[in-house]
Order: structure tokens, then sequence, then C-alpha cells
């Protein structure tokens, strides 16, 4: 069980983002076409005043970004402290149409980016939620409208059919701050069209002060879920519930097989009459008292116990399963727009901005600018022994019809 | 003969455009839908294929789907019941008020419809949750709340059409029934019901058949738990299994047709007898 500290870090989970969606998206495209309408004088201006203010964090990652976009204005040293060519930074004009979860960026991001590239605008799309497939049949029925994706294993397969991802090209070198561990992904295998952005695994959040009885395993939540009947909850998310229990089974958490499925629903049916939710909310519900037990995940259990600090973690000692992100191109004529963009994402200013705004477990773990507290604590930044219990979600083919009417069977009960 | 023949034939032309828009954005999306409902969707990209099979609906009628479609029924049948409970009295006492105090009766009813159905329903969560006036019941998440908030957003349809009907009786045909002597019981049982009928028979279809598609409520007050065919539907049709939710879709609309029918077959047949009374 670990015992999450108290710090001062701002609390925002991605659930608040989702909440923030429109406004969030309006601002960040209408910011930038307010930056892209006052010109370059303007963006000048304003430029040369964050340049003092951000002149001592330095890096070499940064500096190998502004090389590849050979820039030499103002507005390239403010954001990566290097002197880059005013004529490439010309060369990038026109609209990135960024497929994200509302407002998961740094709070800067886009204004800095803006900045570099006064020419280059940031449209951003709401993405419902990693397991609504909206998205998909929005890449599917109109390919040509989207540039950049944040994407993980389970969905690449299906985008690559529908629509192509575009190479980085060398274009995108800051993809050397991202931990070894969390590159040559197997569906992308050279790092040659993704870079891992962020990872969130799943487990038990619970209430210290309620909750007496030692709680290691999945097995001891669902053998005291009767116990503590109308104040449980778990995830609405298929992956992370059914994969959880799947490692408690001892299957594989990506597993294709129906009979593993028929095993997991006859655990979910018999939890569900305990369950106060099916929930996207568990962090805000364990901190009201709500409910005194959850499957949760890592990012939202952290940012609910710095307002209640009786809220625990657990890291199964079966294993987690975990969702990593990270952005991709999408195919298409703005690839160097795109390209552009996660590589300004990646340099280690904007990704710290990125971590300290959102709160996510980062995958730049020697990121100096990311805040102590968020690097320190083990439920953001696990022990290797944690981490080698992991399994990343899977494209599951096929199986997802299984999957699907497993899910379905289990709410429907 | 020639002009009335052109004239027949300007007419025509006239109903082209509204024929072409209703065939554009009603018709053909329908036909696309049901069509979906015959066919597969390839897990790897997407794609539809239409093969004519019925797999999804024999998906759809499985033992898998039957809680949430028994559910739904029930939960719509509750609906159309409770609102009417509530609904009739409501407009027997708001049709007992003066012209200017049923303008202000019939205000407070509906007025609460004009805030966004959303806004109306998470105020459900606050009242059904812990802290809330009504916590101590312990209904959110639970399909009790989602029933309550059903009724609370379906109360003005219900009302409307018995607000309708019972204004329209004479208050001198109970003003004569109390002269005969009868007792308020039996003027209901035999004025009141009988000449409201059509306006419950719209007042129980209108809900019902709504009710049967409903998504936000569950979604909102059933804390993922109470799974109706509207969840079902939004899940599917967002990507899950696009054929699937077409089936679902078209099984609604089907359900839909049926119980309008038999509505509107009911509220004919309960106008004749009353213009034959």
């Amino acid at each position: 069980m670990t015992s999450i500290p108290d710090n001062e870090w701002t609390e925002m989970s991605r659930r608040i983002f989702l909440r923030r969606a429109a406004m969030t998206s309006i601002a960040a495209s209408t910011g930038a076409a307010l930056l892209s309408a006052c010109g370059s004088s303007a963006t000048t201006a304003s430029s040369a005043t964050t340049v003092g203010a951000t002149a001592t964090s330095a890096s070499p990652s940064t500096t190998a970004a502004a090389m590849v976009d050979k820039s030499t204005t103002t507005v390239a040293a403010m954001v990566d402290k290097t002197t880059v060519a005013p004529a490439a930074m010309a060369e990038l004009e026109g609209t990135i149409n960024f497929l994200n979860f509302p407002g998961w960026v740094g709070k800067d991001t886009y204004s800095k980016f803006a900045a570099m590239h006064p020419k280059v605008k940031v449209n951003e799309i709401p993405i419902g939620g990693s397991e609504n497939s909206d998205y998909l049949t929005k890449i599917k029925d109109r390919a040509g409208d989207y540039d950049l994706i944040l994407i993980d294993g389970t969905t690449w397969p299906t985008v690559e059919a529908v629509k192509g991802f575009g190479e980085f090209a060398g274009k995108v070198p800051n993809i050397a701050n991202v931990d070894a561990s969390f590159r040559k992904q197997p569906f992308d295998p050279t790092d040659a069209r993704w870079a891992a952005t962020d990872y969130g695994r799943t487990g038990i959040g619970y209430r210290k002060d309620i909750v007496k009885e030692p709680i290691t395993s999945w097995k001891d939540f669902l053998a005291l879920a009767a116990k503590y009947k109308g104040r449980v909850a778990v995830l609405d998310y298929q992956r992370s519930v059914m994969g959880s229990i799947l490692r408690m089974l001892g299957k594989p958490s990506s597993t294709v097989s129906e009979a593993d499925i028929a095993e997991v629903v006859k655990v979910l049916k018999a939890l569900k009459p305990n369950l106060l939710a099916i929930s996207t909310e568990v962090g805000k519900q364990l901190a009201t008292g709500e409910i005194v037990m959850a499957f949760g995940d890592a990012y939202d259990v952290y940012s609910a116990s710095l307002k209640e600090p009786n809220i625990g973690w657990v890291d199964p000692s079966e294993g987690q399963v975990a969702y990593i992100e990270g952005l991709a191109v999408l195919k298409g004529p703005r690839d160097d727009l795109s390209r552009a963009l996660i590589d300004f994402h990646l340099s280690k200013d904007a990704y710290a901005d990125f971590v300290n705004t959102t709160g996510t477990a980062g995958v730049m773990g020697t990121n100096e600018l990311i805040k102590a507290e968020l690097l320190k604590t083990p439920v953001l930044n696990p022990s290797t022994e944690v981490k080698g219990r992991i399994q990343y979600h899977q494209f599951l083919g096929e199986a997802k019809d299984i999957w699907q009417r497993g899910w379905d069977e289990f709410k429907g009960a | 003969m020639r002009p009335i023949s052109r004239r027949r034939h300007s007419a025509w032309l006239g109903v082209v455009p509204d024929a072409l828009v209703t065939l554009a954005l009603f018709v053909a999306p329908l036909a696309v839908l049901i069509a979906y409902s015959f066919g597969k969707q390839s897990a790897l990209d997407f794609s539809i294929s239409i093969d004519g099979s019925l797999r999804q609906y024999r998906l759809l009628l499985s033992p898998l789907y039957r809680p949430t479609f028994l559910r739904s029924f029930r939960l719509a049948a509750f609906t159309s019941a409770a609102c009417l409970a509530v609904a009739l009295p409501l407009a027997m006492a708001v049709v007992q008020f003066s012209a200017r105090w049923r303008r202000v009766g019939l205000a407070l009813v509906v007025f609460p419809s004009f805030v966004s159905f959303i806004v109306r329903t998470y105020a459900w969560v606050g009242l059904l949750g812990k802290g809330g006036q009504l916590g101590g019941l312990h209904l959110l998440y639970q399909t009790g709340g989602v029933a309550i908030g059903m009724v609370h957003a379906y109360l003005p349809l219900s009302f409307l059409p018995l607000y309708t009907a019972l204004e329209r009786i004479a208050p001198s045909l109970h003003e004569a029934a109390s002269d005969l002597g009868a007792r308020p019981w039996k003027r209901f049982r035999t004025i009141t019901l009988p000449l409201t009928a059509p306006g419950i028979v719209v007042a129980v279809s209108l809900v019902g058949i709504l009710a049967v598609g409903e998504f936000t409520t569950p979604a909102v007050l059933g804390g993922g738990k109470t799974l109706l065919l509207g969840n079902l539907l939004a899940a599917q049709a967002a990507g899950s299994n696009r054929p699937l939710g077409g089936a679902i879709a078209t099984m609604l609309l089907a359900v839909f047709l049926v119980l309008g029918g038999i509505s509107a077959l009911l509220y004919r047949r309960l106008r004749f007898v009353m213009g034959e009374m």
C-alpha cells in the first residue's frame, strides 16, 4: 500500500480536462488565430518579454529541436533558448488539426508553439475517451481533415489501415528525451512514427481512514467489496477493468480468448451488486467519501489525494494494466507542421509544462523541469518491480467484439 | 381540361423541393441505418460490409441484451404511468382555476422545460447524492433514481395533452351531474375519465415512446450501472459496432411505429365513441 504525501501540486484530472473541452479548444484555436492575426511584430514583441523569463532553462534537447528548425528569431530563443533561422520558420504555415483529449497539453504549449511558428495554428479536436471509437470513425469518414493524433497501441492498427501514419523522417529529434523503456513499442519498433507522451496504470484507490483491512491485491479488493457494499466503484473503462480482472486471474491482459472473457464477466457480475457506480470520476468520489474503494487510474487517484490525504493507493500484487499514449502524424499534406508540434512537445521545457499541468505519469524520468513531487511520488512513478508487473493494452483485432459483448453483459446485468 | 391538368402539374412541381429535402435528410440516412443493421463491421478498419445477415438482430435478441431490453421497457412503462398519475390530478386542479391563474399554473408546469434537460438532470445528482436533500434515500446511481429523473423530465409532456383534453370538458356537464346527485368519484368516472381518454392515450404514448429510447437520464443518474437501450445504442453507434447500433435503432423505430399505430387507433376509436355520446 502506498501513502500519498501532501504537496502543493495543483489538482487537475483528465476528467476535469474533458469537462473543459469546448473552452480549451476554443481558447487554443482562438489564441493561435489571434497570435497569427496580430502578425509578426506583435509576436516578436510578446516573445521578447518571455525570453528573459526563461533564459535559465536551456537544455540539450531543446537546442537540438531548434537546430532542426534552423531559426534565429527571438521568438524561438524564448522557447528553446537557441538561436534559429527566420527563413526556415517562414516555411511552416497552416493549421494542424489535432485529435487530442481536450486540454491534454501544457498550459503554455499552444501559445509558445504559436510564438515559435506564427503562421501555424493548432485546431484541437476533442477525443471523447480512449475507449470511445468515435474518433476512429471520424478519421475514417473524413480522412483528409486530421493531421495529428494522440494514440495508443489499442487503436494503432485501425488508424494505420484507415489513414496511415507519416514518418518522423528525422524531424523529431526530441524523441531522444523519452526514456528508453517507453520507446520502440511493438507497433512502432524503430520509433519512426510514434513518440510516447504519457502512460497510466490501473490500481486500487481506497480510503485509509475507513478501510482498515490490508489491501495488497485485486483478490483483496473483491473479498472486501461485499463488506463495503454500495461504497465501491470500478472505472467505466472496459480495458482497464476487464484487463485488471484478467491480471488477477493470471491471464494475458489483452486476451483474445472467449473463455477468458467469460471468466472475467462472471467475476464482474458477482461484483456488480456491491457497486455504487461504474464511474469515470472515482478520484472525486473517493475524495468526497461517496465511495471507499475503487479501481482507479493512478493520476486521478493521486490528484484526489491532494484534496483528501486519507486516500491511499495500491499496486496489486497480481500485476496491473496500463495505457501508453503518444503522438503520431496522420499522413497528409501537413506532415511538417505536425512533426514540428511533436518535436516541440517533446522538448524538455514544453514537456515539463505538460506534466506539471496535467499531473500525468511522465515518460521523461530525468526531466529536471518537472515538479519534484510529481517525480518522487510512487503513485505516478512506481518502482521497477511494480513497472515489471505492468502489461500495456494491446490491439484486440476481431476479439474486440468479444470484449464489447462481455462489457455490455456486465453493465446490462 | 388542359388548364386543370397544368395546375395539377404545377402543384406536383411545388412538392418536389420538399420531397427532395425529405428524401436526402430523412429517408436516405434512415435507409443507410437500416442497411447497416444487416452488415458487419471490420475490427481493423471499421469498414462495414452489408451481406444481408441477421446476425445483429440475433445478437440483440440473445439473452445477453435481454436485461437491457426488459429494463428499458419496464422503466418506460413506469415513467408513463407515474407521469399520468402525477399529471392528471395536477391538470384537473389547474383547469379549476380562473383563466388568469390557469395561465400561471400552466407556466409553472411548463417553464422548467425551458431549462436545459442536462442541467435539470444534473440537479437531481445534487438532490439525490451524498449530502443532498434527498441523499438519505440512497437513490442516486440506482434504477429508482433514474426513474425519478425520467418522470421529472417527461412530466410536462404528459401534462399538456391532459390539460388540453380537460379544458375542453364543459363545466356544465359537471354541474348537471352534481345537480343530479353524482358524487365527485362518480363524476370523475363517468364524465372526466371518458372525455379525457384521448388525452390520456396521447400522454401515455408520447412519454412511453420517448422513454424507451432514453439516454441522458440513465447516463447521468444511473452511475453507469443502469444500461438502457438508448445508452447501448449510443455506445454502438459511436463506433464500437455500428451495424449493431443500426439494428437497435431499427428495432426501436419498429417499436415506436407499433406503439404509435396502436395509440392512433385507440385515439380515433375513443374520439368516435365520444362523438356518439
